[in-house]
């Protein structure tokens, strides 16, 4: 095999490891696979991080000037896009591997730091400060003094399974995932089980849907599978419209391959000719990636027609919803596809037995998806024997909010959220005291201070009155308002209702109006609308009650959980807002007074500069006074005011 | 095979695959709705057929869920009655509550349902909605305030009528049913035919009311009001109070009309022979030049707006003849036939139908000449029965009185056009008395099997001559594609009707949805026939002799000629 | 119809119902929102209704129906914006521009749009300005992004 030929890598891609069932044992194959895979190297290589949040930190002028300085220096070096390893906090994050030593990363490399750190390293000197830390290397020699990658307190509590090559291979590149023992076990698959033998398989590995459901995958694959139709569809939901949550995007900028692996031996497994990707247009990155990692498979004759001539025929689509929350229910998805409004129709029948054209078609959430090669490469045995007694496997959560450390972690089943917050997130930031974990908004749940010790897992979940969720994992803080956040979710709900069916749209829109009403003006309450209020406010439980019983689909369900969790677990903080009309958070604009104290002010005039509303007046060296009728509490007064002159109520 | 179910602790029976709510209705267990509509795949939108089921964590929707073995139900416990009175209350938190001023007062299914949940206050409290309304249409009129988007009007435009005029536009709570661009239904590909207003649960769809111009017309003193009505009419009135043939119901009508101001009252019976003669004569002049294709009846005015929107290369097949209503309008108003008793009054026609799209009808352009429109106001059986209660009439007590001269006869033909596949039978009879003689019959025997097309084959002269009838757009349509696929040359007559049913389930006809009262009024209209003596419009011997008067040449019979053209609409 | 669209149609041989939303993805991707005449092209292309065309273009968020500014702010509102204070951002915007979500000044000059995640939660609160990130924003650095883009481009004021 010669490495810089295409041809001949595929050739023996396909031919020795493949469709090699004694691939294993060759240590030849090992050896040319770690030079495809980039662990043994001929010239040094740069990875620089460039997915979503990577581009938002600055990655992409980080990676222009690294070109510019290979060019420059006219280096014999490989610069490579690379995906995301899941530390949001060390964008932009660089690699750098030089033939014969161990990789490192290097973190917030932004671009003005290139041509100095470059030098340095190029030099085999690690720049100081920026060093993140190195990875493992069987061949290579480790650099003296730098930590290992896996023993960051970020790394450490988790385990990455799922996200194993996220961040290491170059996501656009089919003979690396192969390298690296990808599309082995769909190989496998397809030439030794039959499709009944993966869905037992599957179901007997327990794998649950992390979609929410946590329903076993297996058992809704055999539905399908025994349904008699001449097409069937499956469907990877990767639309991921939860705010807050971007594991998926995550999965599919930094290992697209991976995705379609999975897809395709789920596609095999119930006889789809045709499997969908559906997911977010704003996505756009991983779009273009997903569509790239399509196209060479394809090249490699791993997905299309007639695969590996087993006359096994997958066609898989990349689909771009356009932007509507409800898109996450499966029946909506099934209508979005088809190019309608994404309504979400009656169950039963069930999109297993009838769905997408009326044909039967599984929809599986993109996470629960990708176990499906690990299952099928390691047995199902080895499957539960991670995670715990219930839950089996590993969870993605997009951890952020008011932590030290944040962005995609991956962690066993069972894992307490202490350990994430105080372990992986490195704490709360400021010192300040941890108030909730917002888990997700489908699931409008809560872990509060008290119920910090609950694991992963959907049962222990359900006794805390919680729910898996999405994988959003929002940490938040004293600085926060519940009902504030409880508002917003409300809102989300009311705006991402389709408004098919009445509770639902109905029930959010009053739901938000009632608990507004809560956190309005006290100047604005007449009597009349204090007796509204507080009907409102008696009403809020049975509305949601009926909302939860009644709705069409999840959506409706889910929409009143945030209220009622928030009234489960802050029930004094809700009160304060109803009753004493004040928001212990100071977060309820409405709920605040801001006045000047007099003997404090010297009329300085930085408050009067900054408000955005011209409510303070006041002349140069006078004391100042805030007008209430016009002041929108938006704290700048607060925040100027360098003698603590401005009260805030 | 049938099971049993548990409802409310009483097994009663059910087939394999029936949904839940037909058993529950079958054995006359009250579950509301508002969205459900028979013949329809469920919608699942309004939520109120929700029914506790044993086993399940929420409760299930009845209209949706397929009746199972052994299934434990509860339809009226306190979980359900809770949640069915708050969805209710919930429809109302918003609601604009001006009851008083609404078309539908008093026959509104919320109403309904707000009192039988004895909702006594406004629970939720928001602001009421204040939707622009659409006026801009001849016959429907839109107030998207009172709308609960149910769908059905949405499902009925697209699945029955295939037109699509309106359609949930936006999301969530912001969701209205609307045009394009929320532009009116004017320039919308809306036919007219009322079917939305006759499945909308309130008064978010009604019809466009001429009752306040015909009172003023009445009223006034510069009019000389003359009611035409319709055959399809006096069924469906006929229907409405139960009445017996012998009760002589166009006689009633008559009666109340002249009591309520008309001067004249005149029977569109008579117009509709001629437009059945005029069509017949057409049906033999092609047959002679040997013409193929077969010809479409022109008398549904939502039917001819469907052509000229969508499908215009068809109306050079469409009749040219004009429809009853335009003829008579005509008569009437050019050939001083009526002359008003005092020369400062105004001819004013008012026709009575079982039809909005007529009202659309009366204002199209080719309708008028010089200016002056052939009929001044329509009013549908609804706009009829409330102008009776406002003049305290009850017309079970009147005595029947005749139609005016000299539009007093009429064939049965006029009541076989109301309903679906009559005109058909009318056109061919007369074609057989034209080419024949009027002694002569011929057997039109309909098919009794309900899944066989509607055709029937006869043999008239030397030719075999086939007629077709279809009704609802939807399933014109896919009978107009069969036509063209099979390339069919057999088929000289199609009868058209916009609505299911034809005038029978007119979007005049009092707001009930069902598939039943259709048939009853068809049933009505037969009835009717039996009575009338003149079997066919030749035998109508005041009408020929009005023709024969007024339209001595070929040409003056043109007058009586409409035409099409294609329509550019927001399609 | 010009030969952007016919070239846009053109991909779309097929005339499916389930071409509908990519088509109209791709119209607003070259021509920046879905105008009347656009959406009654499409219905003309794919033979559907133009009532449903608009239904289903009003459902989803992602379409415009009017043009965008020359600047389109995407302001991030997911849970971590939100309590990282994004609804201050939000109505700091909604006040320096007199445009809330949908909207485009009346220069032409900003647009604003609200969506629901952009996924670079530990950076909140963001905002997207035409494909550049501006990301741990403050009052005070919302402002001068904000100033910093008129700056460039008061010459349109100018001329207004």
């Amino acid at each position: 095999m010669k490495i810089n030929d295409p041809k001949s890598v595929k050739e023996f891609l396909i031919q020795r490891v493949l469709l090699n069932p004694k691939r294993d044992n060759d240590p030849d194959i090992a050896k040319h696979l770690s030079y495809i895979s980039k662990e043994r190297l001929i010239k040094p290589l740069i990875y620089v991080g460039t997915t979503t949040c990577a581009k938002a930190a600055g990655a992409v002028k980080t990676f222009d000037a690294i070109s510019e300085y290979i060019e420059e220096h006219q280096l014999d070096a490989d610069l490579v896009k690379g995906g995301c390893a899941g530390n949001c906090k060390v964008e932009p994050l660089v690699d750098i591997q030089m033939p014969g030593k161990a990789r490192i990363s290097f973190q917030n490399v932004t671009y003005e730091k290139v041509p100095v750190f470059l030098d340095e390293i190029l030099n085999n000197h690690v720049p100081e400060g920026l060093v993140l830390g190195q990875y493992r290397n069987p061949i290579y020699q480790p650099w003296d003094d730098v930590p290992y990658i896996d023993e960051l307190p970020f790394n450490k509590g988790q385990k990455k399974l799922l996200m194993s090559n996220c961040g290491i291979i170059n996501p656009v590149s089919v003979s690396e995932y192969i390298a690296r023992g990808g599309y082995q076990a769909f190989a496998d698959t397809i030439t030794h089980h039959t499709p009944a033998r993966v869905c037992d398989i599957v179901e007997e590995s327990m794998l649950a849907g992390r979609g929410g459901g946590a329903y076993i995958a297996g058992k809704k694959w055999k539905i399908s599978l025994n349904a008699v139709s001449d097409q069937k569809y499956f469907i990877c939901n990767a639309v991921e419209s939860d705010p807050g949550s971007y594991m998926n995007r995550v999965i599919m900028e930094s290992d697209p391959h991976r995705v379609i692996e999975s897809l395709l031996i789920a596609s095999y497994a119930i006889g789809a000719s045709k499997a969908f990707i559906f997911t977010r247009s704003e996505f756009t990155l991983a779009i273009e990636r997903l569509n790239q990692a399509l196209k060479e498979a394809e090249d490699y004759g791993i997905t299309g027609h007639n695969i590996f001539d087993s006359g096994v025929n997958i066609h898989i689509v990349v689909k771009e919803g356009a932007r509507a929350f409800v898109c996450g229910e499966e029946t909506a998805l099934n209508n979005s596809i088809e190019g309608k409004r994404a309504m979400p129709v009656s169950k039963p029948p069930y999109p297993a037995i009838r769905g997408l054209w009326n044909k039967p078609t599984i929809i599986n959430n993109l996470e629960t998806l990708i176990n499906v090669p690990l299952i099928l490469k390691n047995g199902p045995e080895w499957f539960k024997s991670i995670g715990n007694e219930k839950s089996k496997g590993t969870k993605l959560f997009s951890l952020s909010g008011k932590v030290n450390n944040y962005g995609t972690i991956e962690v066993e089943m069972g894992t307490s959220f202490r350990d994430i917050i105080g372990k992986i997130g490195g704490g709360v930031r400021e010192e300040k005291a941890f108030k909730a974990i917002i888990l997700g908004i489908n699931s409008g749940s809560y872990i509060t201070p008290e119920t910090l010790d609950t694991i992963v897992d959907f049962e222990a979940l359900k006794n805390v009155g919680s729910a898996l969720g999405s994988g959003a994992c929002v940490v938040v803080d004293e600085t926060s308002c519940m009902l504030d956040i409880a508002k917003f979710f409300t809102r989300f709900f009311k705006n991402e209702s389709c408004g098919k069916c009445i509770p639902c749209r109905e029930g959010t829109a009053r739901m938000l109006e009632i608990v507004e009403s809560a956190t309005r003006k006290p100047e604005k309450d007449n009597s009349f609308q204090t007796l509204e209020r507080f009907k409102g406010i008696m009403q809020l439980k049975g509305m949601a009650d009926v909302m939860k019983d009644t709705s069409l689909c999840s959506l409706g369900k889910s929409a009143p959980n945030a209220i009622l969790n928030m009234l489960a677990n802050f029930k004094t903080e809700f009160d304060t807002h109803v009753f004493e009309r004040k928001c212990p958070a100071s977060v309820c604009r409405d709920l605040k007074t801001y006045t000047i104290d007099v003997d404090l002010c010297t009329g300085c005039t930085a408050c009067y500069k900054k408000c955005p509303v011209d409510a303070i007046i006041g002349s140069p060296r006078q004391p100042h006074f805030i007008v209430q009728d016009k002041c929108i509490a938006c704290n700048a007064c607060f925040e100027a005011c360098k003698f603590n002159a401005v009260l805030v109520e | 095979m049938s099971f049993i179910i548990h409802v409310n602790n009483t097994p009663i029976e059910a087939k394999e695959g029936e949904i839940l709510l037909d058993v529950l209705r079958r054995n006359g267990i009250k579950i509301p709705t508002l969205c459900y509509m028979p013949g329809f795949t469920p919608s699942g939108a309004c939520r109120l057929c929700v029914v506790e089921m044993e086993g399940k964590r929420d409760l299930i929707t009845s209209c949706s869920y397929p009746a199972e073995e052994d299934m434990v139900i509860k339809t009226n416990s306190h979980r359900v009655m809770k949640a069915k009175k708050s969805l209710v209350e919930m429809l109302l938190s918003n609601h604009p509550d001006d009851c008083l001023y609404c078309e539908r007062n008093g026959n509104c299914e919320l109403q309904w349902l707000a009192e039988e949940m004895n909702i006594k206050e406004r629970k939720y409290f928001s602001e009421k909605k204040t939707d622009k309304r659409d006026h801009s249409s001849p016959s429907v009129y839109r107030d998207p305030a009172k709308c609960i988007l149910c769908n059905r009007c949405v499902r009925v435009c697209e699945e029955v009528q295939l037109v699509t005029a309106i359609e949930f536009i936006s999301r969530g709570n912001k969701t209205t049913v609307n045009s394009a661009f929320n532009k009116g239904l004017n320039i919308s590909s809306c036919i007219n035919c009322g079917q939305c207003i006759m499945v909308c649960p309130t008064g978010a769809l009604v019809d466009i009311s001429h009752i306040e111009k015909v009172q003023s017309a009445l009223t006034g003193s510069k009019k000389y009001p003359v009611a035409l009505v319709s055959p399809a009419f006096v069924a469906s009135i006929t229907e409405q109070l139960n009445l017996k043939p012998s009760d002589k119901p166009a006689g009633l009508i008559t009666a109340a009309l002249h009591k309520i101001g008309f001067k004249k009252v005149f029977d569109l019976g008579f117009s509709s022979d001629i437009n059945v003669k005029l069509e017949a004569m057409l049906l033999k002049e092609r047959a002679e030049k040997k013409i193929k294709k077969p010809v479409f009846s022109s008398c549904c005015p939502a039917w001819i707006k469907y052509a000229e929107e969508f499908i215009p290369e068809m109306i050079s097949d469409i009749s040219i003849a004009k429809s009853p209503q335009q003829i008579l309008g005509h008569l009437v108003k050019n050939h001083n036939n009526v002359t008003p008793d005092d020369p400062d009054r105004q001819l004013y026609t008012v026709s009575f139908m079982a039809c909005v799209a007529n009202k659309f009808e009366a204002s199209r352009e080719e309708n008028t000449h010089k200016g002056i429109s052939e009929i001044d106001a329509t009013l549908t059986v609804r706009e009829f029965n409330k102008m009776l209660r406002s003049f305290g009439i009850n017309i079970l007590r009147l005595a029947p009185e005749k139609f005016d001269l000299p539009f007093n006869s009429g064939s049965n033909a006029g009541l076989k056009m109301s309903y679906s596949g009559g005109k058909a039978e009318a056109v061919a009879l007369e074609l057989n008395n034209i080419i024949n003689d009027t002694k002569s019959n011929i057997k039109f025997t309909p098919p009794k099997n309900p899944g066989s097309k509607k055709e029937v084959k006869v043999q008239i002269g030397k030719q075999e001559f086939g007629f077709a009838w279809v009704s609802g757009i939807a399933e014109a349509q896919k009978y107009f594609d069969e036509l063209k696929a099979a390339n069919r040359t057999d088929i000289h007559y199609v009868e058209v009707m916009a609505c299911q049913g034809g005038c029978a389930g007119g979007g005049g006809q009092p707001i009930h949805w069902s598939y039943e009262k259709p048939r009853q009024r068809k049933k009505s209209a037969q009835d009717l026939e039996k009575n009338i003596k003149i079997h066919s419009p030749s035998q109508n011997t005041m009408m020929e002799e009005h023709l024969l008067k007024f339209f001595s040449s070929g040409d003056d019979l043109k007058t009586l000629h409409t035409r099409f053209k294609k329509r550019e609409v927001l399609k | 119809m010009d030969s952007k669209l016919t070239s846009i149609f053109a991909r779309f041989p097929n005339k499916q119902r389930d071409d509908l939303i990519p088509m109209l993805h791709e119209i607003q991707d070259k021509y920046g929102f879905l105008s009347e005449d656009l959406i009654v092209e499409a219905g003309k292309y794919l033979n559907i209704s133009v009532n449903k065309i608009y239904g289903v273009a009003t459902f989803y968020d992602n379409f415009r129906f009017g043009p965008r500014g020359k600047f389109h702010i995407r302001l991030c509102h997911g849970t971590a914006c939100h309590v990282a204070g994004s609804s201050n951002i939000l109505s700091e915007i909604e006040k320096q521009l007199k445009i809330s979500n949908g909207e485009t000044d009346k220069y032409g000059l900003f647009s604003l749009e609200i969506v629901s995640c952009i996924g670079a939660c530990g950076l909140a609160p963001l905002i997207e300005i035409n494909d550049e990130y501006h990301a741990n924003l403050t009052l005070d650095s919302l402002k001068n992004i904000l100033n910093h883009y008129r700056e460039n481009h008061n010459t349109i004021y100018e001329d207004q």
